[in-house]
């Protein structure tokens, strides 16, 4: 065991001190902001309907251009119309369920795949490890964006597009991580008890190696969310993301491109929530991380 | 040394590690010489003890008695029976009846499971029993490593490293072994926590008439526990005896320098000091004859040149040196 | 307290040091009211297992506690004459590695595998006594010849990683000598090694000593290294020194119930033991300490008074002294 240079070694007291461990969380600024930023996301996206005060498609070629509420305009449209004359502000509720739905998915495909080639490669070694390793090398040399536009032109620009092109590009990072986290716990000493008590390769990966890396698991998830809306965002401002009038942030902010001086506030708005959620993922991710640190061995 | 009636014996075991070089096609450019004609035998409700220093190979040895390793040559015979020829069924019989402590009290165990489930889990995975009848004997083996039932739901975590060590020898107990082999099972405890947990080991030996394989490095520790030693140097073993015979008598000039190495239990204990020039050498290329010639104190010509011979000594004392 | 000189003047005093660390949970009171002394040129052994405190201890006397946390709340620590503890930084620096030195356990990690053996056994030499050129490779060498280490000159261009454990920690014992300190502080150090090369370094570090005179405080839980290697003892419990006396005198005539337990522990190798006596329970854990002797809950001779007040330290012989009501 390595003992950090003179730190006492303090044997937790059981039960009492865990409890009380969990609810001081909400004492940390670094927890509460990005999480209630991330938790707004959530909720605008699920009560979208119940939030925006317009429908997002709703065009009205009168009420075209007009300036958010405390810059001149209306209370009616507190953050502008575009050029359509919709309504920025329910655009972009309910552009946070495309954004909220391409996160989920995306992460749940490409942390599944990826965790699943991480632990096989990592564990079992050998020519399995090593076409895995290479496979996963291949998907990290692909020009992403390239891809992705490659992808929207074959099968037409669509919400499973986006989700394909992504998830193509984003379960390398987990194969590689998963598996250096597995080479590490393969040569623990517990591993090496169950092998000696006659378990199983699969038991072992089930029961011993997979709980002990959903620590770093999490955190790269959770950094992964500002990535997926980036690219996302990307996309759609390139034209191979979700077609219009499909409300997204990225289609906003490029609707928005040829205005920006006088009517900026159509991709403002859009762009100023792409890098509130991105830097929330960040942050949440950064803490997750100074938490889950194995000395402290349990969240 | 004779056969008739013993746990584990082992004849003429050798693991040699591959060296290779290349990326895609690696070639074998040397070996590793880490078991050399290592032969012994562990009989029941008795510790046998490996001593040696790092790089002497008594971990190898030990994770080829675990079946960690596979041998390179040399048998190893489970009542008389060479485990090489195992079927599964029998190999299955050989697993559950050999079991292992570790000295790392920390990562010897999942952090993610609780107590309960670690010593449950030999039972689980290979007897087909409840349950309930899984916790029952969970709790028995606590209690009989000295740890009360309502510690079973905590984590590993939540222990100090020698009651750590106490859930380690549950586990190792609960699927009724024969024989369990105990890689430095207290170094890394506290002094004061040791003598606790060598007690409890030795108790357990009598009720249960387990045989043990203990991997040691510390000669006192070594005498309280074993019934026979083996001294091992750059994977051989140099010299052998039972009882107290090697520590009243040692004959090898590497175990008296042993002896002479471990510290004395008072100020006023002179004992000859025998300080060795230079470290162990390398396994992958060891000196010729004797391994142990270049730092040998007493080596002769012949030592350079021929390897010695194993030679009885009287009752069980063996060694391998020119000087007898 | 007034401390105590004996004469002559001790090289080392150290009066009631106390180490806290501020944790979330509490006040970990890991160094709690130690005092000692070391004569030049002699060698002090503090003696504890884990939680005892001798680490904070040995480090707390380079002001090198741990930070965030950790602080050194009280005390004297003073070194010919001057109190360590009331200087300023810059003035506390040029004590280490010069004056002061110390050895840790772990040689892989006291080096820096980047830099040759040269230079770090150099760096003191640079540092304090502003060394240059051939003035300084003489001395590096010499460092190095005093730790035996064999063709010192070639060797200055070695990287650690190039030699044995056992060649390592005595490059370690080059840095720390390499500017004739009068004190070196050796925590642990042979814990890493074989038993044999254990035996070589601890035979050279008493070969150091006669050479170069200096004097030497040896952390360990090794009662063995102690028997060896010092001539007097400090026995440390939960952040108390629960017993001091020349390694003599504590070997033969045990006063404290915890080293007499400690002593009748450990397994022997010159006779076959029956049976091991044991030390039930273990070191407590050093938050919210109970009032009275710390070593009360594992002690066999424990009676009411231990559970409400703390012992002092009483003189059970000459210079041999025990916290312990029963010496009382």
């Amino acid at each position: 065991m390595d003992v950090a240079l003179g730190r006492p070694e303090l044997v937790v007291e059981a039960g009492a001190a865990r409890s009380q461990r969990r609810w001081d969380i909400f004492l940390q600024l670094n927890f509460c902001l990005p999480a209630a930023m991330l938790l707004l996301l959530v909720v605008s996206a699920i009560f979208a309907t119940q939030l925006a005060p317009y429908d997002p498609l709703h065009t009205s070629l009168t009420e075209r251009l007009r300036p958010p509420a405390f810059a001149g305009g209306t209370q009616a449209h507190l953050l502008g119309t575009d050029k359509l004359g919709r309504d920025v502000l329910s655009r972009i509720i309910f552009g946070s369920r495309v954004s909220l739905t391409v996160s989920l998915v995306v992460i749940l495909i490409t942390a599944s795949i990826g965790t699943a080639l991480g632990i096989l490669g990592g564990y079992l070694g050998g020519w399995v490890d090593g076409l895995l390793m290479r496979i996963t090398d291949i998907s990290l040399a692909f020009p992403g964006i390239l891809i992705a536009l490659l992808l929207a032109v074959t099968l037409g620009p669509s919400l499973t597009t986006v989700v394909l092109a992504i998830s193509l590009l984003g379960w390398a990072p987990y194969a590689r991580l998963i598996r250096g986290e597995v080479l590490k716990l393969r040569t623990a000493d517990f591993v090496l008890q169950a092998r000696i008590m006659g378990c199983s390769s699969l038991r072992i990966m089930v029961t011993h190696i997979f709980p002990n890396i959903v620590n770093p698991l999490l955190i790269l998830a959770t950094l992964s969310v500002g990535l997926i809306i980036l690219l996302e965002s990307t996309l759609s401002f390139l034209g191979a993301g979700i077609p219009p009038p499909i409300a997204t942030w990225g289609s906003m902010v490029s609707d928005g491109r040829s205005l920006i001086d006088t009517a900026w506030w159509i991709s403002f708005f859009p762009g100023l929530a792409i890098g509130l959620v991105v830097l929330s993922g960040n942050f949440l991710g950064d803490w997750l991380r100074d938490r889950l640190d194995p000395r402290l061995r349990q969240i | 040394m004779t056969s008739g009636g013993s746990v584990l014996e082992a004849r003429n075991l050798k693991k040699h590690f591959p060296v290779t070089r290349g990326l895609a096609l690696q070639r074998t450019v040397g070996w590793v010489r880490a078991v050399e004609d290592v032969s012994f035998v562990i009989r029941p409700g008795e510790t046998l003890s490996l001593v040696g220093e790092s790089g002497a190979g008594k971990t190898t040895v030990a994770k080829t008695v675990l079946l960690l390793e596979k041998l390179s040559g040399g048998n190893l015979l489970f009542h008389g029976k060479d485990v090489s020829q195992f079927g599964r069924a029998e190999l299955r019989e050989y697993r559950l009846n050999v079991q292992a402590v570790f000295q790392d009290p920390w990562g010897s165990m999942n952090p993610r499971m609780r107590v309960k489930t670690i010593v449950a889990e030999p039972l689980a995975v290979n007897t087909a029993l409840s349950k309930q009848e899984i916790q029952r004997k969970v709790l028995e083996l606590l209690a009989q490593v000295g740890l009360r039932p309502d510690q079973a739901d905590l984590y590993p975590h939540e222990f100090s490293g020698g009651q750590r060590q106490r859930i380690a020898v549950a586990r190792a107990l609960a699927l009724n072994p024969q024989l369990v082999v105990l890689d430095e099972p207290v170094s890394a405890l506290d002094v004061s926590i040791r003598a606790q947990i060598m007690n409890l080991l030795k108790d357990l030996q009598t009720t249960y008439g387990l045989s043990y394989l203990l991997i040691a490095h510390n000669l006192a520790t070594v005498r309280y526990m074993s019934h026979a030693v083996a001294i091992m140097y750059l994977g051989r073993i140099v010299e052998y005896a039972e009882g107290d015979e090697l520590f009243e008598h040692p004959r090898h000039p590497y175990t008296k320098a042993l002896m002479s190495a471990a510290l004395p239990a008072h100020p006023d204990d002179v004992t000859e000091e025998i300080v060795l020039s230079g470290e162990m050498p390398s396994p992958l290329n060891p000196p010729r004859g004797c391994h142990f010639h270049p730092r040998c104190p007493q080596a002769m010509d012949v030592c350079r040149e021929v390897a010695p011979v194993v030679t009885q000594l009287g009752g069980s004392h063996q060694v391998s040196c020119h000087l007898y | 307290m007034e401390p105590v000189y004996r004469w002559p003047q001790p090289l080392l005093q150290v009066d009631d040091l106390r180490t806290y660390f501020y944790t979330r949970r509490g006040v970990v009171k890991a160094v709690d009211g130690v005092s000692f002394s070391v004569a030049p040129g002699e060698t002090l052994g503090i003696v504890g297992e884990s939680g005892s405190g001798k680490t904070m201890t040995s480090l707390s006397l380079l002001r090198l506690v741990p930070q965030p946390g950790g602080k050194i709340v009280g005390g004297k620590i003073l070194f010919e004459g001057v109190d360590l503890l009331q200087l300023s930084e810059e003035e506390m620096r040029e004590y280490r590695g010069s004056k002061i030195s110390m050895i840790l356990q772990d040689p892989m990690a006291s080096l820096n595998p980047v830099y040759t053996i040269g230079e770090q056994v150099a760096e003191p030499l640079r540092q304090h006594q502003h060394l240059a050129g051939k003035t300084l490779w003489d001395q590096v060498t010499e460092a190095l010849r005093l730790l035996r280490i064999p063709s010192p000159r070639e060797r200055l261009e070695n990287y650690p990683h190039q030699m044995s454990g056992g060649m390592r920690q005595r490059v370690v014992g080059g840095i720390a000598i390499s500017c004739r300190p009068k004190l070196i502080i050796a925590d642990e150090p042979t814990t890493a090694l074989d038993a044999t090369i254990q035996a070589q370094y601890l035979a050279l570090l008493k070969d150091l000593q006669r050479q170069t005179n200096v004097a030497m405080i040896f952390v360990s839980h090794d009662f063995g290294i102690v028997a060896r290697m010092c001539d007097r003892v400090a026995v440390m419990y939960a952040g108390k020194i629960v017993e001091t006396a020349t390694v003599r005198e504590l070997f033969s005539n045990p006063q404290h119930p915890y080293t007499i337990g400690l002593v009748n522990s450990v397994p022997r190798l010159d006779r076959k033991v029956e049976r091991l006596a044991s030390i039930e329970g273990q070191p407590p854990a050093l938050l919210n300490l109970p009032p009275g002797c710390r070593f009360a809950p594992r002690c066999y001779a424990v009676f009411d008074r231990c559970h409400v007040a703390e012992p002092p330290s009483i003189e059970a012989a000459p210079e041999h002294f025990a916290a312990c009501w029963r010496v009382a």
